[in-house]
């Protein structure tokens, strides 16, 4: 089950206030995650493999908690709050593309000034991503071998700089081109993600969690 | 380094999240005209950055270039930042929405620092330049781990030994940083000088 990436964004920013300020996480407080979880069916390998990689730096916390301090309390309640939230944000988010979460922004109605930030920067990423690519086939081509030494920092900092050149040039014409055209500030883009009955289900499941969690049901 | 959702106590989320709100808020005020542009790309820059691994020993790790950031915006750093690392929850769910507040103020308060010390830099010729663009890198990194070390203590006495551990690991990268950042600015006084003049 896929949800429109408005309703994702929402629903992950909630669930994750709901959660984070827990001083005692009771089984029912992953009521939501659970849900995600199970609609999340058909990804369930990517959401596992990610989880286990965002769960290195949570463990670490944890197992310092533990071992230096022996607040096993402690250590339990950052482990639970930060797997409840991450799973939600990995189960609602993974498969969707930068456009799309900017769709979802817009979808949002949040202020003009940070969608349009965030549109250029979605645009700005894939052509600097793009030239990093060709950068980096062109170091090895050349035998490039990354060492601890100065050559390799400095080739490095080259190659961040050749990155802004080429990427700048690029961002004026394309912002001198959208001006040309009458951009004043304001976008409007035309593919938008509908509403269905998914995003009315994650929104009841909001409702009932915040009813658990809030309402003294649990 | 991102804050995992979960970590920090409520007073830490609330403070650092009325901050960020406010520098963000403050620094999207100058986001108009080129600044757009500019501030976008910076965004990208920074969010591509987290890509770039360089090696230390037998180690790596991957360029934060926050300093490079606040030297070329200023204050427009601050939506800078906070976007990529919206990104970054989105797209790869490093950190999360709760602790965006917290890593905007522990990534972009410090670029600042970058800024001014890439000003004074431009002022000068042969070491003490030198020596200036190399702070201009080397210093956000330290301000960073700095915060992010504070901000952890302060969400409860447990995590103490986290802070001081993670405070550690950025020295080696308070180098590597400062070192990128020297011979970056220099190449770009070189190749494109509007680029960094206009900031």
């Amino acid at each position: 089950m896929r949800f429109s990436p408005s309703v994702s964004i929402a629903a992950a920013v909630l669930y994750s206030l709901m959660t984070a300020f827990l001083t005692q996480v009771h089984p029912l407080d992953g009521l939501f995650a659970l849900f995600v979880l199970i609609s999340a069916h058909g990804r369930w390998r990517v959401v596992f493999l990610r989880m286990l990689k965002l769960n290195i730096f949570i463990v670490f916390i944890c197992l310092t908690v533990l071992l230096f301090h022996g607040d096993r309390g402690h250590a339990l309640l950052i482990f639970f709050r930060a797997n409840l939230i991450t799973a939600v944000n990995v189960a609602l988010f993974t498969g969707y593309t930068a456009d799309e979460f900017y769709y979802g922004f817009h979808a949002l109605r949040l202020p003009d000034r940070f969608t349009v930030t965030l549109f250029f920067m979605v645009k700005y990423t894939e052509i600097l991503g793009k030239e990093y690519d060709r950068m980096k086939e062109a170091l090895k081509v050349r035998n490039f071998m990354p060492k601890t030494n100065i050559f390799t920092y400095k080739t490095y900092a080259y190659l961040a700089g050749m990155l802004l050149v080429r990427s700048m040039d690029r961002a004026v014409r394309l912002s001198q081109a959208m001006r040309l055209r009458g951009f004043s500030g304001r976008l409007y883009p035309f593919n938008y993600i509908s509403f269905g009955r998914s995003d009315i289900a994650v929104i009841g499941m909001l409702i009932i969690q915040s009813l658990f969690t809030f309402g003294g049901i649990v | 380094m991102h804050i995992s959702e979960g970590v920090l106590s409520a007073p830490v989320l609330g403070v650092t999240g009325a901050a960020a709100a406010a520098m963000v808020v403050y620094g999207f005020r100058y986001v108009k005209g080129d600044m757009l542009a500019k501030t976008a790309l910076m965004s990208s820059l920074f969010f591509v950055g987290s890509f770039i691994h360089v090696p230390i020993g037998p180690s790596s790790v991957h360029l934060i270039l926050n300093g490079l950031v606040g030297a070329v915006l200023g204050v427009c750093a601050f939506p800078a930042i906070f976007t990529a690392l919206l990104m970054q929850v989105l797209l790869f769910q490093f950190g999360g929405f709760t602790t965006l507040g917290a890593n905007t103020v522990v990534m972009a308060l410090p670029a600042l620092l970058g800024y001014y010390f890439y000003r004074q830099g431009i002022r000068r010729h042969g070491i003490p330049q030198s020596l200036m663009f190399f702070l201009a890198g080397a210093l956000p990194v330290l301000g960073s781990a700095m915060l992010l070390a504070v901000v952890l203590a302060f969400s409860g006495e447990g995590l103490f030994s986290a802070a001081k551990a993670l405070f550690l690991m950025h020295i080696p990268i308070f180098f590597v940083e400062g070192i990128v950042c020297l011979f970056l600015f220099r190449f770009m006084l070189k190749v494109y000088p509007d680029f960094l003049e206009r900031g």
